[in-house]
């Protein structure tokens, strides 16, 4: 066996090996809370993906559905005592309504008209949060998100938090390949790349693009509520507009249309700002060049390097296609 | 007896008459070629069968039953395929990709069972492979499964639609000038390919310029000439009508 | 009377964002791009304003062309930096490149000017002024003489001056425009930078209306592109009709008692709006698609 077979029968195997000892090493408080916003963007971006990157439809307002599942998870959470293995799910279903309530009259617009109606929605979604204090609390937000318990475990510390994330995480990717991989999914990556050519393939271009939304929405509305729970405290300022370009950003660095890019490009954009906090005020407008630059300068974005380093690891190499096939 | 028919069929672009009152029918297992100058309307017919325009006026019916307000999605789902006059593949999916979301309508598989990847939806999924390498096979794709469909050669692109619109297992295949931009020797295969697709019991009805392709394929010819049909029979009675010769084959070349 | 005076604040304003939102039209329709980082430039103009008048004590009409300037040359940076390397790059990335130059100049200016709010200098003064029982304020006039007086400038130069022709054919179709012999790259950036003098003086005018701090950039290009968008990216007219319709909308809604949700009812508008008008208000595109 070649060292690419072995590295291609192992690879998934010494990712998850890596991803579960990796709590053991960072002892570091404010590291472990890193590493979970960076997995709880992860679902966020894949969520994100799946409805721009896979369906081609923009999504400029993707933060409103991660809000809207963190509203969901505190208010349930705080008010009603609801424990945290039905929040979760509530809140992807909530987020959903809403998915499907903006998809259905937006799915008449196209291109850039379609990115300025999410905006619009994230904007209305962002002042509701703000103003609409008998239930969001206003700017005050809301307080003592206690830490889920679960099978008489309390997940209480980052470090044990951190494995609740990443099974949600996990869970998602292979969902979210499963389904990209599957008939639906490649009836989603048809409307993408030829709306009229989907059409005339069957494809019901109108309810995949609903489904879109509705899953999308769905799996933000996730990420909203693991975000709940992890900061215990949620505020309208988590949910402005800059933070979907954030996500955006995400997913475009990290390789549009690819899962592995959504999560790299999610990790390292929660974490590039840390790094550099060293250097000061400053960093935020290095964050912002970082961005341009891998956009100019690795224009299949960082999932897509890793693709091909994958690829020269497992050692295949892509065959010529002659001129004329016949 | 006509598997696709349409009756008094018209559409007008803001006030331009693009169609006017065309009676056509296509013979059930034949091939039907729709002949005719540029600009004389003969996508645009296609486009109104396959539902991508809305008719002004007439109806189209197919199999028996009048399918005028389906949607393009609904008239694919009923058994209508077509090509792309200008190639309309999903070019960054795979070959194999490509020709899968062809038989989309035969599936049953939704969000959850493709999420979970249930037992049924694997069975489907490989099924579905087996079947769709029968249609690349026969388009000389087989090979090339794997590769995105954009970097495939202009012909092998050509195919792939083709392979692509069998997939759905259509009554009706319609080809928008399938032998556009291919040499002598690819338009041989392609004659004999589409000869292939007819004996499998699938009724063609194409659009084509070149004329020798159409004389020795066709069962029957339909012509149209500024938006109106202006004849209609066998290759023999086309090419001996006067109206047709004046019309259409005396003014070009080929 | 109440709701006249607010409508004449609408237009005002509107008026403003119409200027800005007609930024985002020029550049869109010659690089195919929304520029999210338009509204920065817009606060680099007003910043250097504050900066020139306040702090240098340069009087205004000296101040405000150098302010002009100082924004063009950053335009100038932004265009040669981030949009030429990526001409053939995917619409997205394009996009998400200039979100990365909107963090990247947002979080230069906090660093040069800190998060605190700053006083903007009234340039037309805010003495309020009585004309047949309305209560109008110089600042409003002028803010919408400014709007149409330079949209009609605009528009002259770009219909009668070599360069604007240039610009214009090569906002329609780049191949066309290089076989006629126009220089492409030159109009380009002509027309970027022009747009980033546009956006500059627009700051300026909108710099007092809102909390003036580093945020402006960002508050100011949501109103613009809104604008942009709500008129019709594909035409030049529509960005000041967009951008009246925007600010009407806001001050009726702070007319109706509704100041919390202002910007709420703006974007229902906006929604409402591309709902029923798919391209925006003075699209003339039909409905049947080309196949």
């Amino acid at each position: 066996m070649s060292i690419g077979k072995i590295y291609e029968k192992t690879r998934l195997w010494i990712i998850l090996v890596i991803t579960f000892c990796l709590p053991l090493v960072v002892s570091n408080n404010y590291w472990l809370h890193i590493l979970n916003l960076g997995g709880i963007f992860a679902v966020c971006t894949l969520s994100l993906n799946l409805l721009t990157g896979c369906t081609g439809l923009f999504s400029v307002g993707h933060i409103a559905y991660y809000g809207i599942g963190a509203y969901t998870a505190a208010i349930l959470s705080t008010r009603f005592g609801v424990p945290f293995l039905i929040a979760l799910p509530c809140s992807g279903l909530v987020a959903m309504f809403f998915g499907i309530l903006l998809g259905m009259p937006a799915l008449r617009l196209k291109g850039l008209y379609l990115a300025i109606s999410t905006l619009a929605f994230g904007e209305i979604a962002y002042k509701v949060f703000l103003n609409w204090n008998e239930v969001t609390n206003g700017t005050k937000g809301i307080r003592g998100i206690k830490a889920p318990v679960l099978f008489g475990i309390n997940f209480s510390t980052y470090r044990a938090y951190y494995y609740i994330v990443m099974i949600v995480l996990v869970i998602t990717i292979v969902l979210m390949r499963n389904l990209i991989h599957s008939r639906v999914g490649r009836a989603l990556l048809s409307i993408r790349e030829s709306e009229i050519a989907a059409a005339a393939m069957g494809v019901n271009t109108v309810l995949y693009k609903i489904l879109a939304f509705a899953a999308s929405s769905f799996f933000a509305g996730i990420a909203g509520c693991l975000y709940a729970y992890e900061v215990h405290f949620i505020s309208p300022e988590s949910f402005v507009s800059q933070e979907s370009t954030t996500v955006l950003a995400m997913m475009v660095v990290g390789g549009i249309g690819s899962i592995a890019g959504s999560i790299v490009g999610a990790f390292a954009l929660t974490i590039i700002p840390e790094v550099l906090r060293f250097v000061g005020d400053i960093r935020l407008v290095l964050y912002g060049a970082a961005i341009v630059a891998i956009i100019i300068f690795v224009p299949k974005g960082l999932g897509g390097f890793l693709e091909w380093l994958d690829q020269i690891l497992m050692g295949k190499v892509k065959k010529q296609i002659p001129e004329e096939g016949e | 007896m006509a598997i696709l028919e349409t009756r008094n069929l018209g559409i007008t672009f803001d006030g331009l008459v693009a169609l006017e009152g065309v009676n056509f029918a296509a013979e059930e297992g034949k091939i039907t070629a729709v002949i005719g100058p540029n600009g004389a309307g003969k996508t645009t017919f296609f486009n109104l069968i396959a539902g991508f325009y809305q008719p002004t006026d007439g109806t189209v019916v197919f199999d028996g039953k009048d399918v005028t307000a389906l949607k393009a999605y609904q008239r694919a789902e009923a058994g209508i395929a077509r090509t792309f006059q200008n190639i309309n593949l999903f070019k960054d999916m795979s070959v194999m990709d490509n020709a899968l979301v062809g038989m989309h309508c035969k599936g049953k598989s939704g969000v959850l069972r493709c999420m979970f990847r249930t037992p049924l939806e694997r069975r489907e999924d490989r099924e579905f492979r087996k079947q769709v390498m029968e249609y690349l096979d026969l388009m000389g794709l087989a090979d090339y499964a794997e590769e995105k469909a954009g970097s495939l050669s202009y012909g092998m692109q050509k195919n792939l639609e083709i392979a692509r619109a069998l997939a759905l297992k259509p009554r009706v295949l319609l080809l928008d000038e399938p032998a556009s931009g291919l040499n002598t020797q690819d338009l041989e295969t392609l004659s004999s390919r589409i000869g292939k697709i007819r004996d499998l019991g699938i009724t063609v009805v194409l659009i084509e310029h070149k004329m020798d392709v159409v004389m020795s394929i066709s069962d029957h010819i339909a012509v149209l000439n500024f938006g109106k049909k202006i004849a209609d029979g066998t290759p023999e009675e086309i090419s001996s009508n006067p109206e047709v010769i004046e019309a259409y084959l005396g003014k070009e070349d080929d | 009377m109440q709701l006249i005076q607010q409508l004449i604040q609408g237009v005002s304003l509107g008026s403003i964002y119409g200027l800005v939102a007609l930024g985002y039209v020029l550049i869109y329709q010659a690089w195919g791009v929304l520029n999210f980082a338009q509204g920065e430039v817009c606060a680099i103009g007003a910043f250097s304003m504050l900066e020139l008048h306040s702090e240098l004590g340069l009087p205004v009409w000296l101040a405000m062309p150098v302010a002009m300037i100082v924004s063009m040359a950053v335009g100038y940076l932004i265009e040669l930096l981030s949009f030429r390397p990526l001409e053939n790059a995917k619409g997205t990335s394009r996009l998400i490149a200039t979100i990365g130059v909107s963090i990247c100049v947002r979080n230069l200016l906090r660093v040069i000017f800190g998060a605190d709010s700053f006083a903007f200098p009234s340039i037309f003064g805010d003495k309020p002024i009585e004309i047949g029982g309305l209560i109008v304020v110089p600042q409003n006039l002028w803010n919408t003489a400014f709007g149409f007086g330079l949209v009609i400038l605009l528009n002259l130069f770009l219909r009668h001056t070599r360069v604007g022709k240039s610009m214009r054919a090569t906002a329609q179709d780049k191949e066309a425009a290089r076989l006629m012999g126009i220089n492409v790259r030159r109009s380009l950036t002509n027309t970027f930078v022009m747009a980033s003098a546009i956006g500059a003086i627009g700051g300026m005018l909108l710099a007092p209306v809102y909390l003036f701090n580093s945020n402006l950039g960002s508050v100011i290009g949501t109103k613009g592109y809104a604008s942009a968008v709500l008129g019709g990216l594909d035409y030049a007219s529509g960005a000041m009709v967009g951008g009246i319709i925007l600010g009407i909308a806001e001050c009726l809604a702070v007319a109706l008692g509704s100041s919390a949700y202002q910007s709420v009812i703006a974007y229902i508008v906006l929604f409402l709006v591309l709902i029923l008008k798919q391209s925006g208000i003075m699209s003339r595109k039909k409905g049947v698609e080309k196949v």
